[in-house]
């Protein structure tokens, strides 16, 4: 047994003995395990299932809520909120986008819808229980879309244009449970625990040598106060080598995947406190997302009210 | 072949996804009992990567990809499945012999029993390439897809992983040393 072919028979023979079949009840604790386990969402690349029908359903649900509004408007004695509070003006710009056709007139913002959305004043509400009455209104340009899990409201949004390097761009709101070890060897179960404060989250990125950190500056965003804090993939990162080909700097606490959508990219995190729960509003970009680009993602995070 | 249900599963159809674990579950299995070769840690690699695989079912680009896609995780799920056992496995008894030879003809019992030591002597990851290589009959790139490793670090690894085997073969092979005449 000692020439390449006798060798090479023997270990062909050597591996085709053994089980080659998984036990029924193996696939009974799979079935049991994925009944009460959330698929991880991504967010950033927009690949929802079904996408086909994303633009399909915004535009009919916006057409629903035009409708409704319209129709709300013109009754006698409409144009009011309905509920109490300040009554904030109507936001929804009459310019459609090509996807959807949103609502010409307004009583304040609307609810994000999933798919691609007109220019206009929305409110999101992105978490689940315990956090799910936290909003976020803003405003966004023309030319954008929102995502996010099926069956929830969106976790953020990106251009239509697109989200990934070397120019794309995407925002996002998160709370986040843990933080990988090895971003790049995500699979791993070496999840980093955070503690409830904004400090334990940016001490803990600014901690970790798989990534670069700035320096975290004291900030005030939508009302709240925090820390920002931004993330750069290290220089030279071959994503491919990553496992998936992904850089997982977190896992979200309410299972979502956010992870980088190519090299160089670069996570800006506000890291705030709202009334006691840490709650991240975070853009995506890249060095070579371009500087006008940057500037209407940061007119959208300047948008921001946050409504605890 | 598996797009439909591919499709279904990453709308959250767990149905969808069952039927889809029932099409690759046996595949999976061989694979990581040969790169394990231990049927309990390999059932618990599969298990692990077929959750792992629902789970992040949604990050697949490609649904026709799934399959390659699959093995990859069940590749990393064997690694930390070993690394978990890892005292466990230092104690693994050698599997009985099985006395029927394979298709292509281990030669011997003897040989049977050497190439399984030699084997197991060999990293998880130069199995790992044997598997894919010499029992799924992958070719190289093929391989350095589903392991999600460089194609040169594949043929490397092969290289490597081959010319252990040999060596190992060799060693049992050689009489005993004088020492251990002496000894005896």
């Amino acid at each position: 047994m000692t020439t390449s072919r006798d060798l090479e028979r023997s270990l062909r023979a050597y591996l085709d003995e053994g089980p080659s079949v998984l036990p029924d009840r193996s696939y009974d604790v799979v079935r049991a395990d994925i009944d009460r386990t959330r698929q991880r969402v991504v967010i950033g690349p927009w690949r929802e299932p079904r996408m086909s029908n994303l633009p399909r359903i915004a535009i009919a649900a916006a057409a629903v809520l035009a409708v409704v509004i319209v129709g709300y408007n013109v009754l006698p004695g409409g144009g009011g909120t309905g509920g109490p509070g300040p009554s904030p003006s109507p936001t929804v710009s009459p310019t459609a986008t090509p996807q959807p056709t949103a609502a010409p007139e307004a009583t304040g913002p609307i609810s994000l819808p999933l798919g691609p959305v007109a220019a206009g004043t929305y409110v999101v509400h992105p978490f689940l229980a315990p956090n799910d009455s936290i909003g976020f209104q803003l405003t966004l340009p023309p030319g954008w879309e929102a995502g996010g899990p099926t069956g929830r409201a969106p976790v953020g949004a990106a251009p239509t244009t697109g989200h990934e390097g070397p120019g794309g761009m995407s925002f996002g709101f998160l709370t986040i449970a843990s933080l990988e070890g090895d971003p790049c060897r995500w699979y791993e179960p070496a999840d980093i625990e955070i503690g409830p404060a904004v400090d334990d989250l940016v001490t803990a990125l600014a901690a970790n040598p798989g990534y670069e950190t700035t320096a975290p500056v004291d900030v005030a965003l939508g009302g709240f106060s925090g820390t920002r804090i931004d993330v750069q993939l290290p220089a030279g990162l071959d994503l491919a080598a990553c496992d998936a080909g992904e850089f997982h700097v977190w896992a979200d606490g309410d299972g979502q995947t956010i992870y980088a959508q190519g090299p160089e990219g670069r996570f800006h995190l506000w890291i705030l406190d709202v009334r006691g729960t840490t709650v991240v509003v975070m853009t995506h970009d890249f060095p070579g997302t371009p500087a006008d680009d940057q500037a209407e993602l940061q007119a959208i995070v300047d948008s921001i009210q946050i409504q605890p | 072949m598996h797009r439909a249900l591919v499709d279904r599963a990453k709308g959250g159809d767990g149905e969808a996804f069952d039927a889809l674990a029932r099409t690759v579950g046996d595949q999976c299995m061989a694979i990581a009992y040969r790169i394990l070769r231990d049927a309990d840690l390999a059932d618990d690699a599969v298990q692990a990567a077929l959750i792992t695989a629902w789970r992040e079912l949604r990050t697949l680009r490609d649904p026709d990809r799934f399959e390659p896609w699959l093995h990859r995780i069940l590749t990393h799920e064997c690694y930390a499945e070993a690394r978990r056992r890892t005292r466990w496995s230092a104690e693994l008894r050698i599997l009985p012999v099985d006395h029927e030879q394979g298709a292509g003809g281990i030669r011997s019992v003897n040989d049977r029993d050497q190439l399984d030591r030699a084997f197991r002597r060999l990293t998880l990851e130069q199995r790992a390439v044997l598997v894919f290589h010499h029992y799924l009959d992958l070719p190289v790139v093929e391989v350095a897809e589903r392991l999600g490793i460089p194609v040169g670090t594949v043929k490397s690894r092969l290289h490597h992983a081959v010319a252990a085997l040999r060596a190992s073969l060799e060693a049992d092979a050689r009489p005993p040393s004088v020492s251990q005449e002496r000894l005896a």
